[in-house]
C-alpha cells in the first residue's frame, strides 16, 4: 500500500464513525500490549498485605489474591491474548480462503475432495474439539494454540467462500480473463480474491472474536497450562481459587478481565463496520 | 452432415464450426418443473474467413450467444468440432492452443458486468499483455495502454487510466472492454450484443469504432445481435446468418439476405422489424404465421423447429427431420425443404 | 391546439416539474412540461434513458416514487380532475379505473405461484363488484382481444407463458376495469421482433375496439410508426418536439429528433447516411446553460448557449423548442 492509498484508507475509516471508534479502541489495546510491558515491570512476588486491595491511585484496578497489581496483569496479559487470537484468526482465514477458492474455482475432483473434507470437519462440534485438542497437547506455544483454536472454524469460512466463488465464476469479467488465456490460479487469486476481500476481512475479525472467547474458555477451564497473566487465567483464578464472585470485596478481580475482554470484542466488531467501506472501490476517488 | 464444405474450399475459413451441438440442462421451469436436457445449439455449421465480418441474428434464447462462445472455445461442445486454422480446438497441443486462445477474444453485452469492479482501467487493459509477457518494460506497457485507449476514443488516456469502472459511463466502459479485447491483437473477435445496453444515439459511434479497428487489425468479427438493423449496419460488407432455436436457418451476404430472404423465418423477421419510415410502414404487413408465439425452447416441435409456425409447412416432410443447410443459390445457404431440390 | 380547456383533452399538463432529491443534490427529471393529449388519441413519447419520459408517465398517475417530488405544475384529467390533488381513495379509484399503466418490465410482476385466471379475478375483486360469472366473462373477452386463448391462459401459471404472451396478459389485466387511458412504458423492449409487431398490431386494434386513449413510451423510434398518431420527443427532462407521426419522421424540426433518426440503423435505407450524435448523454446533475442539447447540436449558435428555448407552436399544428428550427432539415 503506497502512501496515497494509506491516506485514502484512513480517510474512509474516519468517515465511518463506528469504525473510527472501533479502531481507536483497538489501537489503545494494541498500544497497551506493545508498550505497556516496556514501561511497567511485572513483579510476581506476592504482597500479602495487599490481598484484594480495592482500586486506588496506586493500583487503579486494585490487587489480586496475592496482592499483585491487577492493571499490570491486564497490561501484560494483553500481549498473550492478542498474539493468540490474531494468530488463530489469521490461520482460520488463510486456510479457509485457500480451500474455498481452490474448491470453488477448480471444481471436479478437487472440489469433491475438499468439500468432503469441509463437511467432515463441520460435523465435529467446535468447542469440544478445541478443548480436547488443547487438553491432549498441553502446549504453551501461541502458534500451536492458534492452530488448535482454528481447528474447526476454517471449515465454515471455506464453505461460504466456495459458494461465493461458484457464483462469481460465471461473471463476464472472469470469462474475459479466461478468454485472454489467463491461468486458473491467476484468476482465482488476482480476480476473484480481491472481490471477496471485504468478506475475508470481516470474517477475519469475527474469527478473532471467536478465538477470543474460545481461548478465554480454555484458560478459564484450566485445560491449558498456566500463564498467570492471561485474562482467561485471571478469570480462572478469580473464580476457582478465590471464589471471587462470592466474596464481595474481591469482585474487582473478576470484573477487570471481563471488562477488557468485552472491550476488545466491541472494538473488533465496531471496526468490522469499516471493513466493507475500505474495500469498496466506489468510495475511492 | 453436408455443409458448406463442397462449395468453397474449407481452407478459406479462419474459424469454423462443424456439426456443433451444445446441450444444456434447463433450469427447472417454474417451481415444480424438472430440469431437462435440450440443445441450445444444434448441428451448426458456420465458417468465418480471415478478415470477414459476420452478423449472427436471432431472438433471445435462440442460442446465438452459446454458439459465439463455443466458437471461441469458452464453452465445450457436446458434439461436433470447432476448427481454428483447420485444427480442432479441443484436440490441439499446448502451443497451438495458446495461440488460439490469444487470437480469439470476446466483448460482452453488459458493460456493467464485463469489467472487474475493483481494478483500474489501466490494470484491466494491461492484464492480458502482462500475463503473456508480450511486453516486458513497464514504461512500454504504459505506452501500449495509452495507445489502446486512444484507439477506442478514451482520450486523454492519462485521465482514463486511473479510473474505476463505476466512475465511467456505459459507453465508456464498453470502450474499455473493446480496448481489452484488442490488446492481444486477436485475429477473431466475438461481439455479443455489444450495443444493446447502450443508448440509441451512441450506438453507431461504437459500431463505427469497431469497424475502424477491424480495418486496422484485419480481424474477423462474429457480431451477435437480435436487432436486424444493427446487424445490417455492421456487416454491410459481409455476411449475415440467421439462427432459430439452436439451428442456423440461413446464411448469405447481408445484402442478399435482406433483399431476397429465402427461409420463411427470415422473411417473417424482416416483415416484423419496425422501420422508421411512416409511408413504408403503412405498406408493410407482417407475414401471417400459423402460431404467433414461439414454442418452449426446451420442447421444440419435431423436425424443423419452425414447422409449427411456418406458413409453408409441409406435413410429412417438415415435421420429420431437421433440414440440412444447403446452398440454394450461389453463396446463399438455407435450411428449408422448400429449396431441397436445388 | 387551442388554449382553452377543450372537452376533448383527456390530459392537460401545465408547467409540470418533477425533481428528485438525493442528499445535497437534486435533479429535474421533468422540466416545465406543457402538453395536451386528446381523448382517444394514440400518443407516443420517445426519449433515451434519462430523458424523463418514465417520470412524466408516472406523474400522470401521481405515482412518482420518493425521493421524487412534483414541485410545480398541474395535471388536469378530462377537463375537471386535478390528478395531483386527489386524495387517497379517489386516487386509488382513479388509478386502474380511469387510467391504467403497464410498467416497464411488467412481465416479471406476476405472482409465480398463482394461476393467471386467479390473479385477474383478484384484480377485479379488489376494485369492482362483479360477481364471479361476470368477472370470468370479462376476462375471457379481454384475453381474446389480445389474441390469447382464454381457457388455456387462465389455467396457466406465469412461467408457462412466453414473454410475448405475458405482456399481452398484462395488457388485458390493465383493461379489466375499463380504463379510459392506457399508458405503456417500453412494452416491447424485452420481446422478440415478431411478438413486438404482434403487440403493436393489437394495440392499434384495441384503440378501434374500445376507444381508449393510448400513451406509448419507448426509446426505439421505429416502433412509433406502427401505432401512434402524434409523438412527443423528450431530452434531459424537457419536451423538445411534439408533432404528428408523419411530420416528425418526414420533417423533423428539432436537431435531436433529426439526430436520433440519423443514428438509428434499420433494414431499409442507405447505410452510409447514418451518423452518431456526437458527445455524451446529458449529465442531469450539471446540465449546460441554455438549451440542454447545445453541446451535441450541429446547429448551435450563441443564443443556444444562453437561452433555453421554450416550446412554441409553429405552423403545421406542431410544437418545437429550438431557436433554429427553421434551419433543420
Amino acid at each position: 500500500m503506497g502512501y496515497r492509498e494509506a491516506k485514502e484508507t484512513l480517510s474512509i475509516l474516519v468517515e465511518n464513525k463506528r469504525a473510527l471508534l472501533g479502531s481507536l479502541i483497538l489501537l489503545a489495546i494494541v498500544l497497551m500490549a506493545l508498550i505497556g510491558p516496556l514501561a511497567i515491570p511485572l513483579n510476581l512476588d506476592p504482597r500479602f498485605d495487599r490481598v484484594y486491595a480495592p482500586p486506588s491511585w496506586e493500583h487503579p484496578l486494585g490487587c489480586d489474591y496475592i496482592g499483585l497489581d491487577i492493571l499490570t496483569e491486564i497490561i501484560w496479559g494483553a500481549r498473550d491474548v492478542l498474539t493468540i487470537v490474531v494468530l488463530a484468526g489469521t490461520i482460520t482465514v488463510v486456510i479457509g480462503a485457500i480451500v474455498g477458492l481452490v474448491a470453488g474455482y477448480f471444481g471436479g475432483i478437487t472440489d469433491l475432495l475438499l468439500s468432503s473434507l469441509i463437511d467432515i470437519v463441520l460435523t465435529i462440534p467446535g468447542l469440544p474439539l478445541v478443548i480436547v485438542l488443547a487438553g491432549l497437547t498441553q502446549t504453551r506455544d501461541p502458534l500451536s494454540i492458534g492452530l488448535i483454536l482454528s481447528a474447526n472454524s476454517w471449515a465454515y469460512m471455506g464453505r461460504s467462500i466456495r459458494s461465493q466463488v461458484l457464483s462469481m465464476k460465471e461473471r463476464d469479467f472472469i470469462e474475459a480473463s479466461r478468454a485472454m488465456g489467463i491461468s486458473k490460479l491467476n484468476i482465482v487469486f488476482r480476480d476473484i480474491l480481491p472481490i471477496l476481500m471485504p468478506y475475508v476481512g470481516i470474517n477475519f475479525l469475527f474469527a478473532i472474536v471467536q478465538a477470543l472467547y474460545a481461548s478465554v474458555a480454555l484458560f478459564f477451564i484450566g485445560v491449558l497450562p498456566f500463564s498467570t497473566v492471561h485474562w482467561g487465567t485471571m478469570l480462572n483464578i478469580a473464580m476457582q481459587v478465590s471464589g471471587a464472585i462470592f466474596v464481595p470485596y474481591a469482585r474487582h478481580y473478576v470484573i477487570a478481565p471481563i471488562i477488557f475482554i468485552v472491550l476488545l470484542q466491541v472494538g473488533l466488531i465496531l471496526f468490522s463496520y469499516g471493513i466493507e467501506d475500505i474495500f469498496n472501490p466506489r468510495l475511492k476517488t | 452432415m453436408p455443409s458448406v464444405e463442397g462449395c468453397y474450399l474449407s481452407t478459406d475459413y479462419l474459424l469454423e464450426t462443424k456439426d456443433l451441438t451444445v446441450r444444456f440442462r434447463s433450469r427447472s421451469a417454474g417451481i415444480f418443473g424438472e430440469s431437462v436436457l435440450f440443445n441450445a445449439v444444434e448441428s451448426c455449421d458456420l465458417g468465418i474467413r480471415n478478415g470477414e465480418v459476420m452478423s449472427l441474428v436471432g431472438e433471445s434464447g435462440c442460442g446465438k450467444t452459446t454458439l459465439g462462445k463455443a466458437a471461441i472455445g469458452l464453452i465445450k461442445p457436446s458434439s461436433g468440432n470447432v476448427l481454428y486454422e483447420h485444427k480442432d480446438v479441443w484436440q490441439m497441443d499446448g502451443k497451438d492452443y495458446s495461440e488460439f486462445r490469444r487470437n480469439a477474444q470476446i466483448i460482452h453485452q453488459d458493460p456493467y458486468a464485463s469489467l472487474h469492479p475493483s481494478k483500474k482501467v489501466y490494470a484491466i487493459v494491461s492484464a492480458g499483455i502482462r500475463y503473456h509477457k508480450l511486453i516486458h518494460d513497464e514504461a512500454r506497457i504504459r505506452d501500449r495502454v495509452s495507445e489502446l485507449l486512444g484507439l477506442v476514443g478514451l482520450v486523454p488516456p492519462e485521465y482514463f487510466k486511473n479510473k474505476y469502472p463505476h466512475q465511467l459511463s456505459g459507453g465508456q466502459r464498453q470502450r474499455v472492454a473493446i480496448a481489452r479485447a484488442v490488446s492481444l491483437n486477436p485475429k477473431f473477435i466475438v461481439a455479443d450484443e455489444i450495443v444493446t445496453m447502450i443508448d440509441v444515439s451512441l450506438r453507431i459511434d461504437i459500431l463505427n469504432l469497431l469497424l475502424d479497428l477491424r480495418k486496422r487489425l484485419a480481424s474477423s468479427f462474429l457480431f451477435i445481435t437480435h436487432d436486424f438493423g444493427v446487424a445490417r449496419y455492421f456487416a454491410a460488407e459481409g455476411r449475415t446468418a440467421v439462427m432459430y432455436l439452436g439451428n442456423i436457418a440461413e446464411i448469405a451476404t447481408t445484402d442478399m439476405l435482406i433483399k431476397d430472404p429465402l427461409h420463411p423465418y427470415t422473411k417473417a423477421l424482416l416483415s416484423a422489424v419496425p422501420v422508421p419510415d411512416p409511408t413504408l410502414a403503412k405498406q408493410r404487413k407482417m407475414m401471417e404465421l400459423r402460431r404467433v408465439d414461439p414454442p418452449d425452447p426446451v420442447h421444440p416441435p419435431p423436425g424443423c423447429k419452425f414447422s409449427d409456425r411456418c406458413p409453408s409447412f409441409m406435413s410429412g416432410k417438415c415435421d420429420k427431420k431437421i433440414p440440412d443447410l444447403l446452398e440454394a443459390k450461389p453463396q446463399h445457404f438455407v435450411a428449408c425443404y422448400l429449396y431441397e431440390s436445388t | 391546439m387551442s388554449q382553452q380547456e377543450s372537452p376533448t383533452k383527456i390530459y392537460h399538463i401545465a408547467d409540470l416539474t418533477v425533481e428528485y432529491y438525493m442528499r445535497r443534490l437534486s435533479i429535474r427529471a421533468v422540466n416545465s412540461v406543457n402538453l395536451r393529449i386528446e381523448k382517444g388519441e394514440a400518443f407516443g413519447i420517445v426519449g433515451e434513458s434519462g430523458s424523463g419520459k418514465t417520470t412524466l408517465a408516472l406523474s400522470l398517475l401521481n405515482l412518482v416514487p420518493k425521493p421524487g417530488r412534483i414541485t410545480s405544475g398541474s395535471i388536469i384529467y378530462d377537463g375537471n380532475k386535478d390528478v395531483l390533488k386527489l386524495n387517497g381513495n379517489e386516487l386509488r379509484r382513479f388509478r386502474w379505473e380511469e387510467v391504467a399503466m403497464v410498467f416497464q418490465g411488467a412481465l416479471n410482476s406476476f405472482n409465480p405461484v398463482v394461476r393467471i385466471g386467479d390473479q385477474m379475478l383478484e384484480t377485479i375483486d379488489e376494485h369492482k363488484s362483479l360477481d364471479r360469472q361476470e368477472g370470468l366473462k370479462k376476462i375471457s373477452t379481454l384475453l381474446e382481444m389480445v389474441r390469447l386463448d382464454p381457457e388455456r391462459t387462465m389455467r396457466s401459471f406465469p412461467h408457462e407463458l412466453s414473454g410475448g404472451m405475458k405482456q399481452r396478459t398484462m395488457i388485458a389485466m390493465s383493461l379489466l376495469l375499463d380504463p379510459k387511458v392506457l399508458i405503456l412504458d417500453e412494452p416491447t423492449t424485452a420481446l422478440d421482433v415478431i411478438s413486438q409487431k404482434h403487440i403493436l398490431n393489437i394495440l392499434a386494434d384495441l384503440r378501434k375496439q374500445i376507444g381508449a386513449t393510448i400513451i406509448l413510451l419507448s426509446h426505439d423510434l421505429a416502433i412509433f410508426t406502427e401505432v401512434v398518431e402524434r409523438i412527443a420527443v423528450m431530452y434531459a427532462g424537457k419536451l423538445v418536439e411534439v408533432a404528428s407521426m408523419d411530420d416528425l419522421f418526414l420533417r423533423p424540426k428539432h436537431p435531436y429528433t433529426l439526430g436520433l433518426m440519423q443514428a438509428t440503423p434499420s433494414v431499409l435505407g442507405d447505410v452510409s447516411k447514418l451518423k452518431p450524435i456526437p458527445g455524451s448523454p446529458p449529465d442531469m446533475f450539471s446540465l449546460p446553460k441554455g438549451c440542454p442539447f447545445n453541446p451535441r447540436c450541429p446547429f448551435t449558435i450563441d443564443t443556444c448557449r444562453k437561452v433555453n428555448p421554450p416550446l412554441e407552436e409553429i405552423p403545421g399544428n406542431r410544437l418545437v423548442a429550438c431557436h433554429r428550427w427553421r434551419d433543420v432539415t
